[in-house]
């Protein structure tokens, strides 16, 4: 038995019942459902690293603060 | 090339071998049951396309069960203090000749054991042989680094079996081609490129494992 | 430094790859259709604006990966190793997408011609798609070797050795299942028509393909890049909270 796809003929069933839309509809909404992941994420990551940023900078301000207290000391002495 | 280090390694392989001869022995035992099992599956003929592929099928298995031990059952503490004073090179050039050697081995005696079950009338024996031989090795020598890969990690067995799958499919495939060409009794030149294929294989993927061995190996 | 200027206009491929792709799905579905389709089921055939890309970007993160996998034996910087897997992780997305949208447009197209007629598989036996589903597997092993180490540098060596090793038996795998194939009793495989139908694609339909390929791919590098990134951030904020003095 040799069967062949239906649609295999001079006419488009695709076009002629507008089902393009139909199809077009779908993949515009799972494209957009990506892109709207993507970005949901790519502000995400950065608001991560905006706060690794941070954390580094008020560490080497706290290890600074403590380091210019040891040199006060020092000299105090 | 430290040619003596090597010797010396194989050396110690068989003689591991001959005096507890367990994994040899096991692994007889292992193809007869396959084979048994198969042949009366099949009611005691089987048809020769058939019985190419139930071969080349028990021969992975086969290969996998083999050359797993290559790897890990190693016991710690002296196998480490005796590869302290070899380099990884011979360590695996050293078991990879004793792993193409054994497979070697058993696929003489699984072809022996296939014919003495079910016997197929058709097909060029030195034909099939020689593809044996050279699909053998082929599969020592795409094992043998997945033994050592598998090794280093926590759940061995299940890791080995599921990464000799997809990495012995082109072997696999190959010498299935290649047997049913022998076993319908085709001219050897037909086989030719497949046969080059084999060759090319074994050289190609050891070197790669020699190459890549001793990453793993420093421990 | 390089860097800093490199990450302000890092947005810039981001939208490109988003926008090829769109431009892919509208003109792939706009334009016309062709004497080509009568040979290759009709409008389905518009999948090969999507499925081919999807393998060739693939392909391109498999490789990177294994690119990386070498950098790290060779220089033991754990960075790579983490490039590598993030690349991996794209790859089999990838793959996977690849895989699944092949097996229906084969079903759709193209049948088995079993010879006694019986149901036709789901899986079309083709030898680019066998080809797809093994380093699909041997991805997974890699996951899997990862997964059961527990020391990072043990864990990046072995993985990393699977990798190479795993990328220099597809080479080889892509060569002969193809030659291998032809002895199938199975005649009529689809990615025969396919490749006939890529060599023969004209020149407007090759402005959508080729840009739908550069878009997947840049898709492909965003995946690895966020992944990256997440995991740089976090092993950022574990070292700055951990080396942080109490106040």
């Amino acid at each position: 038995m040799n069967l062949i796809s239906p649609i295999l003929s001079d006419e488009s069933i695709l076009f002629r019942n507008d089902q393009i839309f139909t199809v077009l509809a779908v993949l515009g909404i799972i494209f957009a459902g990506i892109a709207v992941y993507l970005l949901i994420m790519e502000r995400k990551v950065r608001k991560l690293e905006k706060i690794a940023k941070e954390l580094r900078e008020r560490n080497n301000e706290q290890r600074q603060g403590t380091k210019d207290q040891a040199k006060e000391n020092r000299e105090g002495k | 090339m430290r040619t003596k280090e090597i010797l010396s390694l194989l050396y110690r392989e068989f003689l591991l071998e001959w005096k507890q001869k367990y994994a040899f022995n096991g692994l007889l035992l292992y193809v007869v049951s396959m084979v048994f099992v198969l042949s009366l599956a099949f009611g005691g003929s089987i048809p020769p396309k058939t019985w190419n592929i139930i071969f080349w099928i028990t021969m992975l298995f086969v290969a996998i069960n083999a050359v797993a031990k290559s790897f890990m059952s190693e016991n710690r503490g002296i196998t480490l203090y005796l590869y302290s004073l070899a380099s990884p090179f011979s360590i695996i050039v050293a078991k990879w000749i004793y792993n193409c050697l054994l497979m070697l081995a058993f696929g003489f005696i699984t072809y022996i054991l296939f014919l003495f079950f079910s016997p197929v009338e058709t097909g060029n024996a030195g034909h099939y042989l020689l593809v044996v031989g050279l699909a053998c090795p082929g599969f020592a020598t795409a094992l043998t680094l997945v033994s050592a890969i598998a090794a280093s990690a926590e759940n061995k067995a299940t890791l080995l079996a599921i990464l000799s799958f997809p990495l012995t499919i082109p072997l696999l495939l190959t010498a299935i081609s290649a047997g049913r060409k022998a076993i319908e009794n085709q001219p050897v030149s037909d086989s030719a490129s497949l046969i080059l294929f084999l060759l090319l294989f074994i050289v190609i993927i050891a070197t790669v494992s020699f190459i890549l061995f001793p990453f793993l190996w420093r421990e | 430094m390089k860097n800093a200027r490199a990450q302000k206009y890092r947005w810039i491929y981001k939208v490109l790859a988003l926008a090829l792709i769109a431009f892919a799905i509208v003109a792939g579905f706009a334009i016309d259709r062709q004497q080509l389709t009568k040979d290759f089921g009709g409008e389905s055939w518009r999948n090969i604006f999507f499925h081919v890309p999807m393998w060739y970007a693939m392909m391109v993160m498999f490789f990177y990966s294994c690119w990386q996998s070498m950098q790290f034996l060779n220089k033991g910087n754990l960075k790579s190793d983490g490039k590598a897997v993030n690349a991996a992780h794209a790859g089999i997305l990838f793959g996977l997408l690849g895989l699944s949208t092949g097996i229906l447009w084969a079903r759709v197209t193209w049948v088995r011609e079993i010879e006694s007629g019986e149901l036709q598989a789901w899986w079309a036996g083709d030898p680019k798609q066998n080809a797809a589903l093994i380093l699909v597997l041997i991805y997974l092993g890699y996951f899997l070797v990862r997964s059961s180490i527990a020391e990072p540098v043990r864990k990046a060596k072995v993985s990393a050795v699977l990798n190479v090793f795993g990328a220099a038996m597809i080479v080889p795998l892509l060569y002969i299942v193809p030659r291998v194939a032809a002895f199938s009793s199975h005649p009529g495989s689809g990615e025969e028509g396919i490749l006939a139908a890529l060599k023969s694609l004209d020149a407007g339909q090759r402005m959508i393909f080729y840009p739908s390929a550069a878009g997947f791919i840049l898709l492909g590098i965003w995946l690895t890049e966020l992944r990256s990134r997440i995991a740089e951030a976090g092993e950022k904020i574990n070292d700055a909270l951990a080396n942080s003095t109490p106040s």
